[in-house]
Order: C-alpha cells, then structure tokens, then sequence
C-alpha cells in the first residue's frame, strides 16, 4: 500500500483552521494526515517486532513532523491540538490492527507491547480492537481519565508532561492511570490471567 | 442507591478503591462495609482492588536474542565470525577475525539486513562505504574492506574499536566537565574533518560515538552519512528514532554543517548535565519542544555556568542561521571556555541581534542605533563597575563588535526623523556622539575605550569619513600604547583598525607598512586567531593595489593555508580564497582566479549563513566567467548574486542595484534584449529608492537602462531622458572630464543619433572629444571620436570629411592646454 504524503499547503491551512476554531475542520485534517500515519505504523510494526516496546512517540514525532512541517501554526490552545493528536494516534494503531487481522497477519506471533505501562498488551494484535471499545466506555464514565489516558500511551507523554498539558496534578495522572490501567486489564487481560478464585469481573452496569 | 448515574459511579468506585488500597485485607472489607451501603458498587470496588494488584506495570516479553545468536554464522567470506556486537537500524554487526600473518585480527563486519534488500538500502550501504573510505582520521573508525556474503547480501569491514558509547564511559568513569570537554573535542574534531571531505554525519549519537581504551573518542556508523555534492540541497529522509537530530533533520529541510553542530550541542549537554534540555529524553515534547523552538534554553542556564550556557544555547539554536555555523567554531569557543577566554558567542550573539533588528527596520537604521547605542553604553558603564576585568574585556569586544556592525550597515545618506525632538537625525551625528562619549571612558576602562575607539574608526571608514576613522584609530593607538604597550592586543587591535582606515582611503603606500606591523604583532601575540589570517589576506590586497602582485601571492596562499588548517573555519576560508583570486587576476593567471572563485562560492554554498562577502564572489565568479565567454554559467551565476543580496539585505540596497545592473548587462551580451530592460528597469527604479540623492551608482543605474533601451523606437525618447539624467549626476558627483561622464556623452549621442536629433547629438560628441583629447585617451578613441563626428554632421546635411571634423573639433576646445 502506497499512500502519498498530504500536500504540507492544505494541512497547513486546515491546522489554522481548525485553530482558528472553525467548524469540520479537525475532520478534514485527520484524511490529509492520516494514510501517512498509517503507513509509517505499519513499517514501524514491521521493523519494531522483534521484542521492543512499542515507543508512541515514534509515530507521533511522524505526526508532529507532518502537521509541523513547514513551521508551528500559532496554536491558541496548544492543549487540544495535543489532544486531537492523541486521538489520530489511536485511530491510527487501531486501524493498523483491523487491517492486519483482516490479512490474517500478525495475529498472536508478533507481541508489540503498547506501552511500558501497558506492556501485557499487544498493541500489534486484533486485542486493539477490544481496547478501542473499551476506552470508549471508559471515556464515557470519565471523560478526563481517558484523555490522560490517551495523553499518556499514545502521545507517549510522561506523566509531568501530561499534567502540564491537561492542567490537573501529577498525583491526579498517577492515579486515574492506575485505575484506568487496572479498569482495562480487567477486561482485556488473555484468559487466564485470572486467578480462578477471583471475584467476578466488573458488573455489566459500566 | 440507583441514583448515581454511570460516570457518578465510577468515580465513586475510584475513590473507594484509591483510598483502600494501602490498607490491609481485612481492614479493607470492613471499612468498605462501613463506607458504602450499596452492595454492587462494593462489589465493583473489589474487583478493581483486585484488577490493581494483579496489573502487572511492567512485562516487556523477553527480547528474542537467542535468536540472533542461534543463527550467527560461522564465517562471513573469508572473515571468522566471532560473537554479534550490535544490531543496527539496517544491518547486524559481527565481531570477526581474519588471520593477517598467522595473527588473528580483530575487526567488525556489518552486513546488510535481508529485509533492507531494496535499492535504496544497498545504495545507501555502498554511500556509507564510499564515505568512509574517503575519510582517514585517528578519530574516525576505519574502513578496510567490502564484499557480498554467500547469499549476496552485501558487507563491510571496519576496524574493531574496543571500547564503550561515549555517555556509558562518561557515567561510569564520572568524568570531570573539563575531561568532558576533552573528550568533546576530539569528537568535533573528527565531525569537522568529515566536514572537510563534504561528508554530514547526521546521525551523531552516543551510541555512535564510542571511547577505547586509550580513552580517545571514535566516531562509528556513517550509516545516514550525507555526501555534499554538486546538488544544493540535503534533505535526509527521518530516521525514525531522531533523539539527536536537529530540528531542520525533523522537518525535512535542507541541512548543512550546522545540522551536525545540533548534535553535538545535544550530546555535550547531555553528558555534561546528565539531563536532557527540553521535555524528557524521548518524551514527545522533547520533539515538540525542539518543532516549536520555544522549551529549549530555559533549563541550559540553571544547570551549566555562564559561558558554557551560551555556548551551548547558541550550539542548540532551533534557527541553522543561529547557530555556530561550523564544528570548528563550536570547537573554538569550547577551547576558549577552558582557557578562559572570552568566547566568540557573546559577541555574535549580540551582534547577530542587532544586525538583526537593523536588518528589520532598515528604513528607520539612525533611530534603531540610537537607541541600542543607548542601550550599549549603559551596559558598558555597569560592566566597568561591577565586573571583572575579564568579563569587561568580553563586553568591550561585544561592544565594540556592535557598534561595528551597526555602523557598517548604516547608509551614510540616509537620514530620520527623531519622533521626540522633530530633528534629523544622520548616523553621523550618532558617530561623533558616540567618539565624544568614548572619551569618559578612557581613565576607568581604557581597554574598552581602545574597542570602542576602533569600533568608531571603523564606522566612519564604513562612511567614507576616512580622516574622522584616522582620527579615532590613532587616539585609539596612543592610549594603547600607553596604557599596554606597543606589544600588547589593545595596541594590535588599534593598530589594526588604523591601517584599514588608510587601506580604505586608498592610500596603499602608507597602509602597507602599517599592515606589516599587524602581521608581526599577530605573530607573536596570536598567531592562532583568525585576525591573523584576515591581516594576511588584507595586506595582500594593498600590495596588489600597489601593483606589487607577485610580492602579494605568498600573503595570500598563506592565509588560505592557514584557514585550511585546523582552526580555520569555512567562512574564512572562503574569504582568503577570495582575497587569493583577486591577487591571481591581478597577476593575469586566469585559470587559478576562476578555479578559486568556483571553489569559494561552493564552499560558502555549505554554509548556514555565509557572509555578505559571498555575494561578492558570486558577481566576481559571474565576472570571470563572462569574460571568458561562458556566458550561460555566468548568467546563472550572476542570478544567484541577485537573489543572495535581495534575501539577505532586502530589495532596496546598494549592492542588490549593482548586482542587477551587471546582471541587465549580461543579459543584454548574452540572452535576450528583453530581459535585459526588464532587469535594467528594475535596477532603476530601485536604484532612486535607494539613493535618493546623486550618487554614481544610481547614474549607472539610469545610464544602463538608458542604453538598453535606446533600441526600442517605443521607448527612445524615455531612454534619452534617462541618458541625460544619468550624465547629469555624473557630472555634479565627479566633475566633467571623468571617464564615466565621457561614456554617458558618448551613449547619449549615439542614442540621439538613433532617434533621429543628429544636431542634438553633435555637442556630445564634442564633449566627448574634449575630454578624450585633455584626459590623454589612446589615439585610437580620438579618431573613433572623430569619425563619428563627420558621420554624423553628414547625416545631419552637412556633409563632412574626417579632417573637416577634426579641425571643427579642436576649435570647440576651450581655449589653453
């Protein structure tokens, strides 16, 4: 699969736009991003396999050189374009993985470990899938747990960084990420990570 | 309890278990029993206790190693392999041995990976052996061999270094800052010589940068390695793990030397402060910091002293054209921060921000001065009180080096209006503030009074005001004198600033001794300092203007020699080359005068931010190479000049109008007559923006177009406006027997001739032979005179024969010899 990369004019354009608050625009970016995004996940799964951790801010870093790369638009609000790249990133890892458990590819030989937070998942497995509709749920019950989430694993921010840009305390981050951590192993652990004795897993209420 | 909606719920469900947690088991169950009356919210915090002890945080599945070793060969061609050392981003390393003599030798193999089989991979693989074999320094590993293994993948063969990545002996030795430096050193010096063979590394790292045993720094893997050629750019496609690179490798710009200077700047930090600059290491605003160019120094000053912090600000500048311009300069302000020097980056700092701001507001350059003199002489005062000596001495170069930029950027006629006092203002006056100003400063701080005196010589010199720049140069040289001796670098340095002032004003004769006494200075005082090479290269130029060329050559090969040595950095060395060429025109070698222009301009091609001086080379080049007919090259070459001075100095100055009239003369010799006006029109035009009073270059500027445009019927009689309003100005600036104002005679003639006013046209030709006859012109222009002449009173009906014109000539010369 061969993806050109976006005209640098129109993403320029659609980034100021979108600073600018206009309406769609963040819409029309993430097309023009994106399939290079893609691609670049692709080859970095490709080379990366071999037992290192999956490192979010390889990607990202392909982002910001995308969106960036002819000089930084004056962003208003620096904490919601950090944002919206958080969630082209996990759009971007997300379909990564439904491509490629579509090619029946990939599927349990290769384990890319998310994050080295997260690193009982695999971020190159259909699992992806999964989480997506986990974080979804997650984002629902607490909107700012999933940013900092978000932030954290696919921004590849540390947790000083993600207090800065979120405006909240570095223990708010420690501690929603341990929670959201611990909410997401529950429903995605691999079967029998369970002791067999343990209680049962969260109540379909969530 | 149903009241709480999911999101209540959850919260709740986090608080509980937040604060349970650290509690023992029992005690947990029976304060969550005491905490929470709803039993299904109970059970939901017991699950996730659950969940948050068995979370495991951290289980990176074992890297596959076993692997790798279970299908290391056995040998690779005829090379042993002996264990992996490394797995790089495209190719495996091996430690291998061959047997040299019955002596096992130790070397290291890399061969390309199987999944990098592509085109582009292998050529890349055969640019790094390329590279290496064109690099040879005791701080550059070597390359020894290539070749394809048995599967056709290829290898090559390097030397083994035994040793570790720079940052691991560092930690592990805890070397001292100044062993750091050291270390550092060695590390420029091997990034500068693959500079000089036109190789950017562009991958430096300190994983690639490893100490042996000897404890002397190595440099490895060329793997990104660029080759500077003929092309004129050098974008890099990313690597994908840029912890190093400069922000232009980022963003996929074009990249120079300054790029690798980044790098440098990054490891140096890091292995001196054990922190990163911006962000985290690998955190992602340390990319966005560095994209954004806004996180970088806040942290450099905190935890480095003064002067090192500025030079590593300045070796990290987000900008290329901020940042040293070469390893050699980095290198060199490093080495002065040992010897406690004063470091070059304080001044270019300074001086770069106001050459800056002067650059920005051009049109209002005497009020700008005005106040960063201001602004320049409260900074003085407040160092001579509270300041050591040798950190005034420093403000006094930084001073000194303003005030010369600023001057030298000035425009003599140009004038502004104060907005407080409704006055104008002439940068001038600024001056003659500013000399009586340095005056106070003699008892207090005579050193810096020697600076800014010589800065002050400078600026006049920068005005044409050659008696005023003497005046100042020679008070600056007796204070020297007295106050440090007729030995010391204040005595240079006026000393210095006294013979440009006379070079300046032409007179060659008095300059050249002065000159030699410069060099002897340099000599024993600093015969390292790039002022040396500089003093060489100038005196050189006044003996060619003596006509003494063939004594100049050896001033000049020696300069250069000098800035191709070690510490010379590219921009002085572009600048002796050029200072070379002259002395070669001069002694009519054609062929080293081009070769060396080529060579000057593709050198300052590599840099970042060449000075003003590579416009110069470029016309000259453009020059050299028109008059040996290759007129394409010299167009193009001529074109660049152009677009170098308009993106440097703006549309509106001086040199941009001189370069665009060459460039509308060329033109019309070599392409097209259309072309050529449009070029000449424009050269016009702005030529009465930028001098808005006689000048003689802006007379060339309407003569030029004048004569272009003579040729079109349309536009003849605008074209003999511009002749007479170019000879007019000629006449006011330089008198009326001038050689220039005899052209503009004969030009007007010839274009009154076209249009038709043969009777119009006599009297210039009269002029003309006037002036050719007084002034001694050869016989060949007074009969040339002459015959046109009689062409022309024929056309007009008069029919008239050469002697007939001659003698009607010499009656219309004024009376007397």
């Amino acid at each position: 699969m061969s993806s050109t990369p976006p005209a640098d004019h129109d993403v320029t354009q659609l980034l100021e736009e979108w600073a600018a608050g206009a309406p769609g625009a963040l819409d029309r970016l993430a097309p023009l991003v994106y399939p290079h995004l893609q691609q670049m996940a692709g080859s970095y799964f490709r080379r990366e396999r071999q037992g290192h951790t999956w490192q979010p801010t390889v990607l990202v870093n392909e982002l910001f050189l995308k969106l960036f790369s002819r000089r930084s638009p004056n962003f208003e609000n620096r904490q919601h374009f950090y944002n919206a790249c958080a969630k082209l990133m996990r759009l971007a890892l997300i379909d990564h993985a439904r491509a490629s458990t579509a090619e029946k590819r990939g599927s349990g030989q290769d384990f890319v470990p998310l994050h080295e937070e997260m690193a009982w998942f695999n971020a190159a497995g259909a699992e992806m899938l999964d989480f997506d509709q986990a974080l979804r749920e997650l984002e629902a019950l607490d909107a700012q747990q999933a940013r900092i989430f978000e932030t954290r694993i696919f921004l590849g921010a540390t947790a000083e960084e993600t207090a800065e840009l979120l405006n909240v305390s570095k223990a708010t981050v420690d501690r929603k990420m341990r929670t959201a951590r611990a909410w997401l192993f529950q429903r995605l652990s691999p079967a029998g990570a369970y002791d067999t004795n343990s209680p049962p897993a969260a109540p379909s209420s969530l | 309890m149903s009241s709480l909606n999911p999101s209540q719920r959850w919260q709740r469900v986090q608080e509980l278990a937040d604060r349970l947690e650290p509690l023992a088991p029992h005690v947990r169950q029976e304060m969550l029993a005491a905490l929470e009356p709803d039993a299904s919210i109970r059970a939901e915090v017991q699950s996730l206790l659950f969940a948050l002890a068995q979370e495991p945080l951290a289980a990176p599945p074992e890297p596959s190693q076993a692997k790798n070793t279970a299908t290391l060969p056995e040998s690779i061609s005829h090379y042993r392999v002996e264990s992996l050392l490394g797995q790089g981003g495209t190719g495996t390393v091996y430690a291998v041995t061959r047997e040299v003599h019955g002596q096992a030798q130790p070397l290291a193999l890399k061969v390309l990976h199987q999944a990098f089989n592509n085109e582009e991979s292998q050529s890349r693989f055969r640019r790094e052996q390329q590279i290496l074999a064109r690099l040879a320094h005791p701080s550059i590993i070597r390359w020894l061999d290539s070749g394809f293994t048995a599967d056709g993948q290829p290898f090559l063969v390097m030397e083994r270094v035994d040793g570790k990545p720079i940052d691991a002996y560092v930690r592990e030795r805890k070397l001292s800052p100044e062993a750091i430096l050291l270390l550092m050193l060695e590390v420029c010096e091997a990034v500068a010589e693959a500079h000089r063979n036109l190789v950017l590394h562009l991958d430096l790292k300190p994983s690639n940068i490893f100490v042996n045993k000897q404890g002397h720094a190595k440099l490895l893997d060329f793997g990104t390695a660029k080759l500077l050629d003929a092309e004129s750019t050098w974008t890099t496609t990313r690597q994908l793990t840029p912890l190093y690179a400069s922000p232009e490798q980022l963003r996929g710009d074009p990249l120079n030397t300054a790029a690798d200077v980044y790098s440098l700047g990054l490891i140096l930090y890091e292995l001196l402060t054990g922190a990163w600059p911006f962000g985290e290491k690998g955190s992602f605003l340390s990319v966005a910091g560095r994209l954004e160019g806004s996180v970088t120094m806040r942290r450099v000053r905190g935890l480095t002293d003064g002067d090192l912090a500025i030079v590593l600000e300045k070796a990290l500048a987000s900008e290329p054209a901020q940042r040293y311009r070469t390893v050699n300069e980095f290198a060199e302000d490093l080495r002065r921060y040992q010897a406690g020097q004063p470091i070059l980056a304080r001044r270019q700092t300074f001086s770069y921000r106001a050459s800056k701001y002067i650059r920005r507001h051009r049109t209002a350059v005497g009020l700008a001065a005005i106040f960063a003199f201001g602004l320049a002489a409260s900074s003085v005062y407040s160092f001579v009180q509270y300041r050591k000596a040798e950190t005034e001495r420093a403000r006094a170069v930084a001073v000194a080096g303003f005030l010369e930029q600023m001057l030298a950027n000035a425009d003599p006629t140009q004038q502004t209006i104060s907005p407080e006092k409704g006055l104008a203002l002439r940068v001038v006056d600024l001056l003659d503030a500013s000399a009586a100003q340095a005056a106070t400063l003699e008892k207090s701080a005579p050193s810096v009074a020697v600076s800014v005196r010589s800065a002050i010589a400078g600026g006049y010199k920068g005005l044409g005001q050659y008696e005023k720049a003497e005046i100042q140069a020679r008070t600056a040289l007796a204070l020297a004198q007295s106050g440090f001796g007729n030995d010391s670098w204040e005595y240079l340095v006026a000393l210095e600033s006294l013979a440009s002032a006379k070079k300046a004003a032409s007179q060659y004769a008095l300059a050249a001794p002065l000159q030699q006494q410069v060099l002897s200075l340099y000599e024993a005082l600093a015969p390292l300092h790039n002022g040396y090479e500089k003093a060489l290269s100038s005196y050189a130029g006044t003996l060619v203007n003596l006509g003494r060329a063939t004594e100049a050559l050896p001033f000049a090969e020696k300069a250069l020699r000098l800035t191709q040595s070690r510490t010379g950095d590219l921009e002085d060395r572009a600048y002796a080359m050029v200072q070379l060429a002259f002395v070669y025109n001069a002694l009519n070698r054609n062929e080293d005068y081009l070769r060396i222009l080529e060579e000057a301009v593709a050198l300052r091609r590599t840099l970042p931010a060449p000075s003003l001086n590579h416009g110069a080379a470029l016309a000259n080049l453009a020059h050299a190479l028109h008059k040996i007919r290759n007129y394409n090259r010299a167009l193009s070459t001529q074109e660049e000049a152009v677009a170098f001075y308009k993106a440097r100095l703006g549309p509106q100055h001086p040199a941009v109008v001189q370069a665009l009239v060459s460039l509308a003369v060329m033109q019309s010799q070599a392409t097209s007559h259309e072309q050529a006006l449009i070029t000449a029109a424009e050269a016009k035009s702005l030529s009465d923006l930028t001098w808005p009073n006689d000048h003689k270059d802006r007379a060339y500027a309407h003569t030029v177009w004048g004569h272009l445009a003579c040729k079109d019927d349309a536009q003849r009689l605008a074209a003999v406006k511009a002749l007479e309003f170019g000879l007019a100005m000629r006449q006011r600036i330089l008198g009326a027997n001038h050689g220039e104002v005899m052209g503009g005679h004969w030009n007007l003639a010839q274009c009154l001739d076209r249009l038709g006013d043969y009777l119009g046209a006599l009297p210039h030709v009269e002029a003309t032979y006037r002036i050719v006859v007084t002034e001694k012109y050869p016989a060949a222009e007074i009969r040339e005179t002459v015959e046109y002449y009689a062409a022309l009173r024929t056309k007009s009906g008069q029919p008239t024969t050469e002697e007939e014109a001659r003698q009607s000539l010499e009656r219309k010369l004024p009376a007397g010899p």
